[in-house]
């Protein structure tokens, strides 16, 4: 009895998890991350949710505030930013990281490596290029709808890539696979500030946020930007549009569609030449502003070969700007090294420079028009008929 | 000793040391070795492992009412049978040492960073000494109860990560050539199915209804190996060859990738506990092994200081044996796979083959 008891109370004084506890009121909790070139440094601001201000009677108090700091790498920023904050910077819940152009185009595989060999951040989070303007900035811009400008960007990401398809979420884990892969290349979403921000506060507090097109990396790279219909016909090859809106003629009007369920499927040929592309999805009328009758079939058809066309102009002039760019985003590479690597690993080297572009793409594009809405004729064509 | 032990329970304990070194040791490594054929090691593992376990099987079966030290002895004696004891049990220490070092590593670089390495030694022995001072019955019972507790997070793991499943991750088959899966067969086959020996520690005559021993441990094994098959193929498929060779341990990364119904998230941290519990049966059985060893070296028939002294020992060591990652993983990997096949299959294979001839004499 006396042995259990000397362990018991051994056991108390070893086993207490003093070492490793934190306490949330001592903790700067980052939910975003701007990362900027300045200098020949990396200039870091780190977005922490202001803990004191639920305890504040001050209601000008922000939400959040932004730390700044310099250093030849990441965790020297960091260290940094860690002599003027009062608390200990926690990664586990960054949501979003910015990441300007200008360091995106010299590389990112040096903050790279940091985020994925730091425990404690989490590997989730989105990351994103700010076009044209300062990740500093875009992390200051402060959204009527949300507290946190994390949040907002976080927001905007997802909600663009599931609805409009002119960005995709890319999750960091996601890019860094994309980036290891033997014959693909990775992409990021952009962002974009609508105003040029000075350093006067009063530009930030009236400017918005919106998401831009897509960004494109050879290895670790950034390359360029797609056009906003390239980077739609991106997201759907990629499979990460959940629902879309397309616009298409009809009759000196236009029909606008909400094309759902999109399904992409890639396919090499055995000439090593040509890949086919199969994509299906379903269309469901928005508005017609046409005088068209839609209870008739061959109406229905001639909308489903428009909506066809449109998307596989989309998708072809994803592919040729791709090819411009000499960035195998799309994995033409990656298919002919899972089912020729015999072939790639000869022509491996010059992959993206000579034989990407030279590939030929047959796109095949099958959307079925399945529903009209609440009315079945436009009131266009009911008008023309009094 | 009679009728203390269900069938089952060896079953649950043949789970544990199969699933021990695996989560955290191989499944990485035969990654880093074969690549996208590297669900492919532990197919061709199985196969290799029937023939091991059918040998271990046949032990077991030379005195069904002696375990493996008792027969030792009688087959060579107290001099050169104490010396094969003393052998088997060291090396079974090593094994101990370099799981140790594994786990306590794991926790310490995914856990708690800033916790000293004696603080978990601490939380690490108290249940080891516990069990131990239980003896077999009570081992026996907590595999139960630890078999089902680690059995439902792994379905947990696999329903969590179904639809994350990429099975083109899987091409190009056999882009390297045969050697690196043969490496990578070997390896697994040394650290997953060759521990399987320790079971033979137990008497085949203590097990109820034992007329089945050797048909269900074969089964079972097989069904077991099906579970290592399935995480290698899972691990490929959701994080791909590339990013699981990026990770120390992508086993646990993988975790952090499973939503199950959209909205629960972030429970890695519970399902690594699976490979915890593993690592830390494997160490009671392994303890109980070295001192069931220790008790026929020197004749001592109470092992009421050795529960103490061994795991605190081979804590100890575990804690200390290695500079750094790097030089632990050149001897796992390199070089310690080899001292596996000499110790676990030739020695065990020299004492049947002695057993046989003793047989015919």
């Amino acid at each position: 009895m006396k042995h259990k008891i000397i362990i018991i109370i051994l056991m108390l004084f070893l086993v207490t998890g003093c070492w490793d506890y934190n306490e949330l009121n001592k903790l700067a909790i980052v939910t975003g991350m701007a990362i900027d070139k300045e200098d020949d440094q990396l200039k870091v601001s780190i977005l922490i949710s202001n803990s004191k201000k639920n305890e504040s009677i001050n209601n000008e108090e922000a939400d959040t505030v932004i730390y700044t700091g310099k250093g030849d790498s990441l965790p020297e920023a960091l260290k940094e930013i860690s002599l003027t904050s009062p608390k200990k910077l926690y990664l586990g819940h960054l949501s979003v990281i910015i990441v300007s152009d200008v360091l995106a185009k010299e590389g990112l595989s040096n903050i790279s490596d940091y985020l994925l060999r730091e425990p404690e951040t989490i590997k989730s989070f989105y990351m994103i290029l700010s076009k044209d303007t300062k990740a500093h900035d875009i992390l200051s811009i402060l959204s009527p709808l949300e507290d946190f400008p994390s949040q907002t960007i976080y927001k905007n990401i997802t909600t663009s890539s599931d609805s409009t398809g002119l960005s995709l979420a890319v999750p960091y884990t996601d890019f860094i696979i994309d980036m290891l892969a033997t014959g693909k290349n990775s992409i990021l979403p952009s962002i974009v500030a609508n105003k040029n921000i000075s350093d006067d506060d009063k530009d930030i507090k009236s400017s918005s946020l919106k998401i831009s097109n897509i960004g494109v990396f050879k290895n670790d790279k950034l390359v360029g930007y797609l056009s906003n219909k390239a980077s739609r016909g991106v997201s759907i090859l990629k499979k990460s549009v959940n629902q879309m809106s397309l616009e298409v003629s009809c009759n000196g009007g236009k029909v606008v569609t909400n094309i759902k369920s999109l399904n992409s499927k890639l396919k090499i040929k055995k000439d090593k030449k040509n890949i086919d592309i199969n994509v299906t999805g379903t269309a469901y009328l928005k508005n017609a502003s046409c005088n068209l009758d839609l209870n008739d079939t061959n109406n229905i058809n001639k909308l489903e070969r428009k909506i066809e066309d449109s998307l596989k102009m989309m998708i072809l002039n994803s592919i040729s700007e791709t090819k411009k760019l000499k960035s195998d985003v799309l994995g033409y590479g990656e298919l002919m090294y899972k089912y020729n690597y015999e072939y790639f690993n000869k022509v491996k080297n010059s992959w993206d420079d000579k034989i990407y572009p030279t590939i030929n793409s047959n796109v095949n594009v099958n959307i079925k028009l399945i529903s009209n809405g609440s009315i079945d004729k436009t009131i266009k064509e009911v008008i023309s008929e009094k | 000793m009679k009728n203390k032990f269900e069938l089952f329970e060896i079953n649950s304990i043949i789970y544990f040391i199969m699933r021990a070194s695996f989560i955290g040791i191989i499944i990485n490594n035969i990654v880093d070795i074969a690549k996208n054929d590297s669900y492919l090691c532990p197919i061709l593992g199985t196969i290799i492992g029937i023939i091991i376990v059918i040998l271990y099987v046949k032990i077991a079966n030379i005195d069904k009412d002696k375990n493996i030290n008792e027969n030792i002895l009688a087959i060579f004696g107290n001099n050169v049978g104490k010396f094969i004891i003393i052998l088997l049990s060291l090396f079974m220490m090593s094994l101990g040492v370099i799981l140790t070092y594994n786990i306590i590593n794991f926790i310490i670089s995914e856990y708690l960073y800033l916790t000293p390495n004696y603080a978990i030694m601490a939380v690490l022995i108290v249940p080891i000494i516990y069990l131990l001072k239980g003896g077999i019955k009570v081992i026996g019972r907590v595999s139960i109860i630890l078999f089902f507790t680690t059995f439902i997070l792994y379905i947990l793991s696999i329903f969590g990560l179904f639809g994350q499943m990429d099975f083109d991750k899987l091409l190009p088959f056999m882009a390297n050539g045969i050697n690196p899966i043969i490496k990578g067969t070997l390896i697994y086959t040394a650290y997953t199915v060759l521990p399987i020996f320790l079971i033979t520690i137990i008497p085949k005559g203590s097990i109820k209804n034992y007329g089945d021993y050797d048909k269900k441990v074969i089964k079972y094994y097989l069904l077991l190996s099906m579970i290592q098959v399935i995480s290698e193929i899972i691990l490929i498929t959701v994080l791909g060859p590339d990013l699981a060779t990026l990770y120390k341990y992508p086993s646990y990364h993988m975790l952090s990738k499973i939503t199950i119904g959209g909205f629960i998230k972030r429970i890695e941290s519970l399902l690594a506990i699976q490979w915890i519990i593993c690592i830390y049966f494997m160490l009671v059985f392994i303890n109980y092994y070295i001192i069931d060893s220790l008790k026929h070296v020197f004749n001592v028939k109470s092992s009421k200081y050795l529960n103490y002294v061994i795991p605190i020992i081979m804590l100890i060591i575990g804690n200390s044996i290695f500079k750094n990652n790097a030089s632990s993983l050149t001897f796992e990997i390199d070089f310690y796979p080899y001292l596996l096949f000499v110790f676990l299959l030739i020695i065990p294979l020299i004492i049947y083959l002695f057993s046989l001839k003793k047989k015919t004499r």
